[in-house]
Parts: structure tokens; sequence; C-alpha cells
């Protein structure tokens, strides 16, 4: 088996390193007249050839880019979807268009989802790959076109691996191998400064690091996730189950990992009690509340004994101590930071805030958001940004008070070759911003504000008190110095806790005390904010990746609800992998393979050495998932099943005790409602619902009704409800 | 073999999920003995079992454990 393997992947790599063939069949389909039709369409006939080519990732981008080096008066025109911008500058004709993402992707040449293992894979014009691309193919020709008459290139594409890739294709395979000859245009933003400058230091890519490092993750990605996912979905069809995409890919695997391992833990738990003492002091009319000293009393007998000792008794201060501490600026954000700041404050996933923020980069309002670096170089003119954010009202004091004194930002220790942190242009707004776009400029404008203010400074204080052999502790504290907290505005959390001027000796009388059973709560589930944050530290994904990764899970079926409970169908593909081929869902393996494509970046080998190895690793993987092929479908299939069964049972029914309320589908009205199982034993509970919207369950009883609560989704926020029409708490609503 | 509580392949009658879960819900009875002073294995079961806080399979085993003492 091991040796079939070996040799299938030998044939294939070696083949997929020989050559780009579909280059040349593009070569062989080439229209003689098509040049000549889009250049009339274009307006271009005009152009004599000899302009330089200017290739841009997105038509937004095509447009500032033509404004800046143009001064304002590009003239622009579209055909085939794609907008062209043509202009003089300096006696140099130019044309810049967009291609609006990837316009190339990979896939294999069989058309059928159920041929693996496939190692024979290749770049295809995207129209080819994926149905809903069909707009690539107007793009492709447009450029190839655009290409003939063209004697210079800038890439001008975002600069990080991504864009380099999408530049790196269109040039070679579009413009007919221009890759290495054609200039880099580099700029952090889309202002018309650092456009312009950008334009006059570009030159061509040296060794093409950082595109042959992007060729060669989407290469090994997905080899690595049709593989595996065509196994696993081809598995369960072979089961009797319905085709269903199991998706299995290269970060999916261990960050799916992740939350299984955190589920089966919440699923286990089995909480230990302890009990909180608290204690109210009196003296002369004023009065406080001090926390026992042991935080968790592990036996209400020690509780009780507590409780009694200390009543009626006197406390005294045995000790005040008074610390002041300084709270440093936050850093400047980089994607990461940026999302989960986003995510804390306006409950935004990872991806909303990086599409929004890639809006707010092609409107010129902020840097490049695709960033890992948490620094702010001086050359990015700390200046001229503070002049620019003075200008907007709701900065400008902050801004003027800056720009007074000696401009120092807080750094970060993490860095990014290609781009500073995310910090805001200065520039404002050409249009009207959505609410979110508003919000989400608001936190980038202010965090790079906070990052320039000083320490803020704090009070600390800490009082503990005796009652006999008891002890207490009373803690708080107050702002001494507000610094960067000012700036950061209503995203700082700093609160203050007063706590009564205490000196030791001081006594008061105890008037009451408290003991309050507790449990212990256990691990919370992950967000998408702790999920993105634990990818970072565990370096699986990219800044790029891990959001859509994240998303990816959800769509799937893997997780549910904004606590990204774990489905069954999620557990069972861990426990799958875990069994055979267990290095799939470790960091180790996706870690190192991130690791080499980093070096890869800097480097200026190509891909086929890397993407070779990777390969293999993923082909010795793949012979014991196959070998399984039976047992794996079966497993599969049956977490489908009680997935899918999941999804409808509601929870146990306050009714009948026994039975469990279920979504039913009326088979004479169409109409959904609740019913309990146990309908044929006698139990006639039954619950209208919203015919409207998506329904799922919280796996939460009423506290008044005991009845299931569920949430609903339509629109855009979704809603909690208590599917008992008779519930105390509607009525009592009702009534008020 | 299935788990009697939900169907997974089982070892013996419980799958492995159950089955740790099942060794915690045993392990926490000396906890909550040593925290309360006193308490019977059915009170434990049944303050386990409606506890917000125990975790779906302990859940599911206290329920299995209590009916299994009232058989």
């Amino acid at each position: 088996m091991q040796e079939m393997w070996d040799q299938v992947v030998r044939r294939q790599v070696s083949r997929r390193c020989q050559e780009d063939r579909w280059v040349l069949l593009l070569a062989e389909t080439e229209d003689s007249n098509s040049r000549a039709v889009t250049l009339g369409l274009l307006g271009l006939v005009t152009v004599a050839p000899g302009y330089t080519l200017v290739v841009c990732e997105k038509p937004d981008a095509a447009r500032r880019v033509a404004e800046a080096l143009s001064g304002g008066g590009a003239r622009s025109s579209a055909t085939d979807g794609v907008m062209v911008f043509r202009f003089t500058s300096q006696e140099e004709e130019f044309v810049v268009c967009s291609v609006q993402g990837h316009v190339y992707a990979i896939s294999d040449p069989f058309e059928e989802r159920v041929v693996y293992p496939v190692f024979d894979i290749e770049w295809y014009p995207s129209n080819l790959v994926e149905e809903k691309n069909v707009d690539a193919a107007h793009r492709i020709d447009v450029i190839r076109r655009l290409a003939e008459g063209a004697t210079k290139f800038v890439n001008a594409c975002d600069f990080d691996a991504e864009g380099e890739t999408i530049g790196f294709n269109v040039l070679r395979y579009a413009c007919g191998g221009e890759e290495t000859k054609a200039l880099r245009a580099k700029f952090p933003t889309l202002t018309k400064n650092d456009v312009v400058a950008a334009f006059k230091q570009a030159k061509p890519q040296e060794g093409q690091g950082l595109a042959q490092a992007g060729r060669a993750r989407h290469l090994i990605d997905f080899i690595w996730g049709v593989n595996l996912s065509r196994v696993l979905s081809q598995s369960a069809l072979n089961s009797g189950h319905k085709y269903r995409t199991i998706s299995m890919g290269r970060v999916q695997g261990p960050t799916l990992a992740f939350l299984v391992e955190r589920e089966t833990e919440i699923r286990e738990f089995v909480p230990l009690p302890f009990w909180k003492v608290s204690a109210m002091f009196e003296k002369d009319g004023a009065q406080f509340t001090a926390e026992y000293s042991k935080e968790r009393v592990r036996s209400k007998a020690a509780a009780e004994r507590a409780r009694d000792d200390c009543r009626g008794k006197e406390g005294v201060v045995i000790g005040a101590v008074k610390s002041i501490v300084q709270t440093p600026p936050p850093l400047p954000f980089n994607t990461g930071d940026l999302q989960k700041e986003a995510y804390r404050t306006f409950g935004l996933s990872p991806s909303q805030t990086l599409q929004i923020a890639e809006r707010l980069y092609l409107n010129a309002l902020i840097s490049y958001p695709r960033t890992g670096s948490q620094r702010l170089p001086p050359s990015i003119n700390y200046k001229a940004i503070l002049q620019g954010l003075e200008r907007f009202g709701r900065y400008s004091k902050v801004a003027r008070d800056l720009l007074g004194g000696t401009l120092n930002p807080a750094q970060g220790a993490k860095a990014d070759q290609a781009h500073p942190a995310v910090y805001p242009t200065g520039e404002l707004p050409r249009r009207r911003l959505s609410s979110l776009e508003t919000a989400v400029f608001d936190l980038v404008a202010r965090r790079f504000l906070a990052a320039f203010g000083p320490p803020a400074k704090k009070e600390l204080v800490t009082v503990r008190l005796s009652v006999g052999e008891h002890r207490f502790r009373l803690s708080g504290g107050r702002t001494l110095y507000e610094g960067w907290i000012g700036s950061y505005g209503k995203y700082a959390s700093s609160r203050d806790t007063s706590v009564p001027s205490l000196v030791e000796g001081d006594r008061f009388r105890v008037v009451r005390v408290e003991i309050e059973e507790k449990f212990e709560g256990g691990l919370l589930r992950y967000n998408q904010s702790s999920l993105l944050e634990k990818m970072e530290k565990e370096n699986i994904g990219t800044k790029a990746t891990r959001a859509d990764i994240i998303s990816t899970l959800v769509e799937r079926g893997y997780v549910e609800g904004s606590s990204m409970r774990v489905t069954d169908l999620g557990l069972a593909v861990i426990e799958i992998m875990e069994k055979y081929v267990p290095a799939i869902v470790t960091t180790k393996l996706t870690r190192e393979i991130e690791e080499r494509l980093e070096e890869a970046e800097g480097e200026a080998r190509g891909d086929a050495e890397l993407v070779r190895g990777m390969v293999r690793a993923i082909a010795e993987q793949m012979v014991g998932l196959s070998m399984n092929e039976g047992m794996v479908g079966r497993e599969i299939a049956a977490a489908l099943a009680t997935t899918a069964m999941a999804s409808y049972v509601l929870g146990p029914c306050p009714i009948c005790k026994s039975g469990q309320l279920r979504i039913i589908k009326s088979k004479k009205t169409n109409k959904r409602f609740v019913g309990c199982s146990n309908y044929s034993s006698g139990c006639r509970a039954s619950a209208p619902l919203p015919q409207r919207g998506t329904i799922r369950t919280t796996h939460k009883a009423c506290p008044h009704c005991s009845w299931p609560v569920v949430y609903i989704t339509s629109g855009r926020t979704p809603w909690r409800l208590c599917v008992n029409p008779t519930c105390s708490a509607k009525r009592e609503r009702k009534n008020a | 073999m299935k788990c009697r509580l939900c169907g997974r392949e089982a070892v013996s009658e419980l799958c492995k999920y159950h089955e740790k879960a099942k060794r915690k819900v045993e392990a926490g009875y000396r906890f909550w003995v040593e925290a309360y002073g006193e308490m019977k294995w059915k009170d434990y079961l049944d303050k386990v079992k409606h506890n917000e806080r125990t975790g779906q399979w302990a859940k599911e085993i206290a329920e299995m454990l209590e009916g299994l003492q009232d058989d």
C-alpha cells in the first residue's frame, strides 16, 4: 500500500514541477482579433503600444492608484466588468487595472469529487474551478489583451503573501511571463503620498520569496484539504448517508481539535461546592463590606464556624497598604489584536472585522489591515497623521495635545517585514461610513492616539482586618492620572473602586456575616475571539486565514452558536482523525509547515521542494484513513444522524418529565411547532413556534417554567424565546 | 458494543466520553461529602444532576447511576 502511494506521489509531483501546462493551453487558444476588440471597447485605440500596465488587486485600489499618480486626471472605462484607468504622467502612458482577488485557483484535472488521492494539481483560471467565479474569465481576458500593448509592468497588489500570489499569477499567466521583470510597488496605505512614493521606489522583486511561499501555501492546503475531505465525504456517502461535504484542512483540523478538547472537558465537568464568606463592618454610621481572606472555603462547616465566630464581634485593621501602579499604553494593533478588540467592544466576528477594515483601507482611511506587526515606525510620519486626525472633531483635542509633545508610540514585540501596525491615515472619509465602519475606524484611530499617551497611574489600596482568628480583606483602587486612558475613551476598561480611609488599629463592629454557597464553574467554551487568540498562540494559520477557518467550522456544522459548542459531527470528525491519522490534528505538523513557509518567504527558492515534502507527509497520513474507509464512513454517518437529530430536539418535556420536546412540522399545515416525543403515550405538551427564521436550541431550560429556551435567528440579531406560550415570565412582562 | 447512553462505540457499556465522565462523577462524591460533612450517594447524584454547571455527559451519568440505585 505504502509503495503504491509513493509511486503516485512521485509521478504526480514530478509532473507538477515540470511545467505550468495550462499556460501553453491558453497560448494555443489565443484569439488574434481579441486585442483590437478590447482596446476598442476601452477607448485605448489612441494609446500607442508602449504603456505601463499597473495591476492592482481590487477596483478601489486601482482607482486610488490612478488618482494618486495622475493627480486626479485619469480617464476610466469599463468592459466585461473590468474598470480600467488610463492617464499620462511625466510623458509616460499608464493603464491601471484590477483583478478583484484571485483569478487563478488550484484544482485537479478530475471533474468528479469522488476521486482521491489527488496530487496532480495545477493553477487554473478561477472560472474553470468554481462556477461562481465566471467573471474571472472576463478579467483574465481583458488583462491579457492589455498586456500585449504594454512594455512595462507594475505589480501593485497588496504587499503580503496573498497579494504577491495574485500579482505573480496574473503577471505569469495573463501577461506572458512578466513576473520577474515587473516592478513591485509597495505601499502601506492608499494615500496619495504613499502611492506616489511607492511608484518612485518600485523595482523588480528579488527572489519572489513571498509569492513562492504564498503559492506553496495554496498548493499544500489544496492537497491537504481535497484529499482528506474527499475521503471523509466519500466514506460517509458509501455508508448510505446522502452526500455532504465533510471538510478537513491543514489548519482546520488542529483548530477543531482545540474546540473538541475544551468541549469534552466541559461536558465531563462535575462542579465542586465552596462557600464565600463576607462581613459588613460599621463605625459611626459608616459601613463597608470585606471579603474573607480565603476566597473559597471548601467546607460548609468551616464557613459556618467563621460566621458564628465573627457574629457580633469587633474587627480591627491590622494592615493598610497603598501602592501606585502604572499601566502602560496599549500596543498598536496587528490584525489579531484588532479582531479581538472589535469582538470585545462591538461583538464583531474576526471575519467581519477584517472585511470592514479592508473597506476602510480601500477608502484610504487606515493602513493595510493584514499585518502581524505591533510597531509603528517613524517613517509613517506620526506628525502628519496626527495633524490629519486633528481635523476630525472628536479627535482634535487629543491630537493637538499630542502634537505639543514628543511623539514616541508604544511598540510591541511582534514585527512584520511587509507592513507596520494598523494605523489611521489621517484622511477624511469621502463617503458616509456605515455604523460598523465608523465603529472600527474609531477603534483604530483611538488605539493609535492611545499608543502615544503617557502611562496611566492608579493607586491600589489593600486593607486587612482581623476578627479574632479570622482574616478579612478589602481592596480597591482609584485613578490618579488618566494618561492614555483618556485617548482610548470608552474602549479602556478601568474602573475605580472606592475604599474607605482606614488606618492600622481602627476598630469596627461586625454588623453582619454572610455565607454563600457557590460552585466552581469549570472552563468556558471558546468564542471566536479566544479561539483566534489560541490559534495565534499555537502559531497555526495566518493573520489572513484564521478568521475564515473559524467561519468554515461553523458553516460545516462542526460547531454551533456564539459559544462555539461542538456538535456530535465535530466530535466524530476529530475522533476519527485521532484514531486513524493522529498527526493531522496535532499542532506539530501544521506548525512545522507554517514555519517552513515563513522561512520560504525570505528565500528565493521555488515552491516545488516545499510542496514535495508536504505531499509526502500527507500521503503517509492518508494511508491509514483509506485503509479504514468503511469504518470511517459508518462513524461519520452515525454522527451526522445524531447531529441532525440534536438540531430538532429542544430539551426534556416539563409535563411528562420523561419525553423530549422536539420541533415537528405538521404534514397538514406545513407549519412547525413544538411537540413531545411521548405523544403516542399520551403527553399532549405542545407549543407554537415562529414560522420564520432559524431555530436553534440553547440547551437551557427557562428558569420560570422549565420549558426549553431557543434562539431564533431572523434578521440580524438572534433573540431568545421560551417556547412555553403560558410562561409566567411572559405573563408578568405583558401585565407590566 | 454501543454506549448505553449515546450509542457511540463503547469499550464495555459506556463510550470513552461517558466512561471518563463516570470516573469524574464518582471522584467528585468524596469532595462533596467533605464539603457538606455528610451526604448520601443518591442525594449527591440528584444535586449533580440538577446543578446548572454540571456538564452534559456528567449529568447523563448521574441520571444513569441514580436509576441503577432505584433498581
